[in-house]
């Protein structure tokens, strides 16, 4: 029987190739894309969980106080707050701190490496699961010229030699020092968000001012009692800083680690999202189109079921039962979904690069994986139920007299059904056209958006520590070489600003005025001149001023912030400097994402504080203008050379986006796609219904286009309605979306318009093709068929 | 007795009204015999036909299948009697179309859930029977309306039933092959099976032992 029903299905899907190949494309790209998505959702899920601690192990994180009410998080922490926490609250049972990892030199002039080297708490080898080759993981980091070392490291510096016990040579700060190797640790995890190459105990990782609470520069991990809930040790552990470190400016919670990949978001204090989003996001799209494809698949196999009427009339004459007959429907779909998963599957492994370009992922042969396979039958076990149960149970329900007879009439409630499912179809197609374009619209905007400072045409390079000791003399180099513009130095490359402070004290400033937070920002002379920053009052920095070290430019914003009427000449004084006033102020320009709004900052002439070199380059001179760079690089350090464009930096910052935009069009695509197959399909059957009826109407008179109106009139309601509810749909979440971004696009009612209409063509377009067709046929050959 | 008909009314409601397919029908049939029931269009003939065959169903009367009461049996074991007992020939033959001449002989076969060897055996006895063993791969298409009828004959007598219902058996083939497949039923009449028709045509109506006529569903 078995057999038998094999037989007869295959024998059926090739007889009708049509819906055979419409149905398996349809499912191939649906099933292609759950695929895929649950291969991404795999590699996102899982994180930093290989840790004994498990899910007390957790990371301090600070809620700071900033301008305006709102609440930055950092997850930086001051080096004491952690041994306040260690010993006010018993409930952590253990705490370590962790500063960088930072690139630092390896081994001597002969062996010198790049390599990442971290420094940690003694005791950081028994909270993190790291196993150690060698040496006692208690007291590995005890001795402040220790080392722990990578295998690899190891092998590559030591080859088979034990290496524990020899010593090394580590340039972290200015000058090179001795450590003893006191352990090898094996190969981190993958899914470590930790990766690092060598680990030297914190204390003498930087040697920095270690007893201010507001410093954050080590990161601090805590292990809980598992007694406790994540909420009552935060609860416990709130107010740390005003009770013991005497700061009320920010507060303590801890984020368990394992949490920390998939939530990095944080809005106001509390956990807003992050990576966990796009998971979301790509289930849903999944979901929606394997959704999409069955009910392709749905729609096709009950239109048809008219034709197949008289085989289940037959069948049930001869004996049939209806368990066998839904079997053998079942075992169609089964069939179809098979082969389609296959195409699926070959799809997938040849995507794979495109795959991967555009998530950032590293994945290659996923034929060997496993998970795969069990992802496409459970995938497959999914299709053939929601595709398959309607329509085997609509088709073995005939009844055989009238099956056989031909006069099963369609009854209005299966029009319904179909009709929504289609509709449902396009609906999907027009929120994800609108998505797609809003996305693109908001990346466009970013694109060409005025950030108020020149990026064209900037490269600029990392200091390490040989060319920052001679970081004036390699200006001054370069500065020869007719192929550069310009040539100075700054602390930031505009997308991640990382020094802020909210200690500067200003003239004029009352006791009721708040704390204010502002982002520092060194710079060489020239700098601001090189990037074409707008003056607004004032001047900028100039070397012959030569107080102008200890002066400040400011941005219009904090001039705002502070409440000045006349800001030039105005003192201002923080972090040790004093004397200091502002001379000038620049208009407000981007430089952080659009993401977040223009902020407070004080920009500070310390040349000898500004760790990155900037170069503009003349017009066409960059590869002559880099050689320049790493020539004069490589006589003052032995470190490799590395350099960024700043344009691409900027763009960078929105991969996230980049990525979302071109998954969307991805998705839209597929999802057009199979929608319009879907539409092909029902157009094709209702044709085939209406053949005597456009004969009978073509015979009294009716000319193409109005047989055409009469036929496509109902396609034209469907797409209307779909489009009625994907509008709303798509504005809501159009609309969260684009709140994310501090300066973004207006959403206009044409988008929408524009995605409705385009997909009105397209399904135009299928249904006018194919009904043009039917009309243009002779009326007396579809009325001799009867 | 092979049945009975006692009383048996189908209807219809149409536009508040009731429109009777078949009025007080009484019949009984004796094992071996060879009906054939005629009318005009519309008198109900198929309908009878498809009562007895019990693929439709009837609003009033009883209906007695070897003792069993078809009217008040469950539809399970209804269908398990006509599966054993009944075998149908359609004047369009139905075969199905996807199978060859050898996998449409087998179908009912499956249904009666037989062994393999089994059916093969009885697959190749029907082909060797009706003489078409050299057609057994062919699919329907492949083959003249006469060839395809002699398959819907073999199909249905596979399985032994005691009763063959055909409707109109000849009314889509041509004179000469008509009274071929007429003279084959009269055979299997003689080797003992029962037989009902439903015909149009009085020469072939002359086959039978007895002739039901109906005339808006009434027997007159």
């Amino acid at each position: 029987m078995f057999k038998h029903h094999l037989k007869i299905s295959f024998r059926n899907l090739l007889k009708n190739k049509g819906y055979t190949v419409i149905n398996s494309i349809g499912l191939t790209l649906g099933i292609w894309c759950c695929l895929m998505i649950s291969l991404f959702i795999k590699d996102e899920i899982g994180w930093d969980n290989f840790h004994e601690g498990g899910g007390q192990l957790s990371q301090v994180m600070a809620n700071v106080a900033a301008q305006n009410g709102d609440i930055d998080t950092w997850d930086g922490i001051g080096y004491p707050v952690g041994e306040a926490l260690l010993e006010h609250i018993p409930e952590i049972k253990a705490l370590t701190r962790t500063a960088g990892p930072r690139s630092s030199a390896f081994g001597t002039a002969e062996n010198l490496m790049d390599v990442r080297v971290m420094g940690a708490d003694p005791n950081f080898f028994t909270l993190f699961s790291f196993p150690l080759d060698n040496g006692a993981s208690q007291s590995c980091l005890e001795n402040p010229k220790s080392v722990v070392i990578s295998q690899e490291l190891a092998s590559s510096y030591f080859g088979k030699a034990n290496p524990v016990g020899k010593s090394i040579s580590i340039t972290l700060d200015e000058n090179a020092q001795e450590y003893l190797v006191t352990g090898v640790f094996q190969k981190i995890p993958r899914k470590s968000t930790l990766q690092f190459d060598a680990v030297v105990p914190l204390d003498n990782f930087l040697p920095m001012n270690n007893t201010s609470w507001g410093n954050g520069w080590t990161k601090t991990y805590a292990l809980y009692d598992d007694n406790l809930t994540l909420g009552q040790i935060n609860e416990k552990i709130k107010e740390t800083p005003k009770n013991w470190g005497n700061s009320d400016w920010f507060t303590l919670f801890l984020q368990p680690l394992q949490d920390r990949y998939l939530y990095g978001k944080f809005e106001n204090g509390k956990v807003a999202g992050g990576r966990i989003d796009n998971i979301y996001l790509f289930l849903i799209i999944a979901i929606v189109t394997l959704v999409i494809a069955c009910f392709n698949f749905i729609n096709l196999a009950t239109a048809r079921a008219v034709r197949r009427t008289k085989e289940v009339g037959i069948k049930k004459v001869i004996g049939a039962g209806k368990t066998s007959l839904m079997f053998q429907f079942f075992m169609e779909s089964w069939i179809l979904v098979t082969i389609s998963s296959l195409l699926a599957l070959v799809l997938a492994q040849l995507s794979i690069p495109v795959f991967n370009s555009i998530t950032s992922k590293a994945l290659s042969h996923i034929l060997n994986e496993p998970f795969v396979y069990i992802a496409l039958l459970c995938i497959i076990l999914i299709t053939v139920l929601l595709s398959g149960i309607y329509p085997a149970y609509f088709l073995s329900h005939f009844k055989a007299v009238a099956a056989l007879k031909g006069v099963l009439k369609e009854d209005l409630g299966q029009k319904k059904i179909r009709a929504g499912l289609v509709a449902f179809q396009f609906c999907v197609s027009i929120v994800m056209v609108a998505g797609t374009m809003i996305v693109y619209f908001q990346m466009q905007y970013i694109h060409n958006k005025n950030l108020g400072l020149d990026r064209e045409n900037i490269i600029y390079a990392p200091m390490d520590m040989g060319t920052y000791k001679h970081a004036g003399t390699i200006v001054e180099e370069l500065q020869q070489f007719s192929d550069f513009k310009a040539i100075s130095r700054a602390s930031g490359d505009f997308v991640h600003m990382e020094g802020g402070s909210s200690d500067p004290i200003w003239e004029g400033q009352t006791q009721k005025d708040e704390k204010l937070w502002f982002t520092i920002l060194n710079v060489d002379f020239g700098l601001l001149e090189m990037l074409d920053i707008q003056l607004d009052k004032g001047r900028f920095f100039s070397p012959e001023m030569a107080a102008d070290t200890l002066n400040y430019i400011v941005n219009e914003e904090a001039v705002k912030a502070m409440g000045m009427e006349n800001p030039i000449g105005k003192k201002l004084s923080f972090w040790g400097d004093e004397g200091g006033q502002i001379v000038g102020v620049v208009k407000d320009f981007h430089f952080t994402s659009l993401h977040t709004a223009i902020k407070p900052l004080i920009i500070r002439c310390r040349p000898k504080e500004s760790y990155l070199f900037y170069a503009k380059t003349n017009v066409e001179k960059t590869s002559q203008a880099i050689a320049h760079l790493e020539t004069v690089h490589k006589k003052f350090s032995d470190l490799p050379f590395s350099y960024h464009f700043l344009d691409n930096t900027l763009e960078e910052r929105y991969q996230n986006e980049m990525k979302i935009q071109n998954l969307s069009s991805i998705f839209a695509l597929i999802a057009i796609a199979i929608s319009c197959l879907g539409l092909f399909g029902l157009v094709v059957f209702t044709i085939n219904q209406h053949t005597k009826e456009i004969a009978i109407r073509k015979v009294l008179g009716a000319n193409i286009p109005t047989l055409l109106g009469f036929l496509s009139i109902d396609f034209l309601k469907i797409v209307s309605l779909s489009f009625l509810i994907a509008a709303p749909i798509s504005w809501y979440f159009a609309h969260k979306w684009i709140q994310g971004f501090a300066f973004h696009i207006t959403i206009g009612w044409w988008i929408f318009a524009f995605a409705g209409l385009m997909v009105l063509c397209v399904a135009m377009a299928t249904v006018c093709l194919l009904t043009l067709r039917a009309a243009m046929a002779n009326p007396i050959k579809s009325l001799r068929m009867e | 007795m092979l049945l009975q008909l006692n009383n048996i009314f189908k209807w219809v409601n149409s536009g508040g009204q009731r429109i009777f397919l078949l009025k007080d029908i009484n019949l009984e049939v004796q094992e071996g015999e060879f009906i054939s029931i005629m009318g005009p269009s519309g008198s109900g003939k198929s309908t009878l036909l498809n009562v007895i065959g019990m693929l439709d169903g009837f609003d009033e009367g009883e209906y007695q299948f070897l003792d069993e009461p078809v009217h008040s049996i469950k539809e399970k074991h209804r269908a398990n009697l006509y599966k054993e007992y009944i075998g149908f020939v359609f004047q369009s033959y139905h075969l199905l179309d996807e199978l060859t001449v050898k996998e449409n002989l087998e179908m009912p076969l499956l249904y009666k859930k037989y062994k393999g060897a089994e059916r093969k055996a009885m697959v190749a006895d029907m082909l060797d029977r009706f003489n078409i063993v050299g057609k057994k791969d062919l699919f329907p298409a492949q083959l003249s309306g006469g060839q395809q009828q002699l398959v819907g004959i073999a199909r249905a007598l596979i399985s032994n039933p005691k009763l063959i219902l055909a409707d109109e058996p000849t009314g889509n083939l041509n004179s000469k092959q008509g009274e071929e497949i007429m003279e084959l039923f009269k055979q299997l009449n003689d080797e003992g099976v029962t037989i009902i028709q439903v015909t149009h045509s009085e020469k072939n109506a002359a086959y039978g032992s007895r002739i039901i006529n109906l005339l808006d569903g009434r027997m007159i």
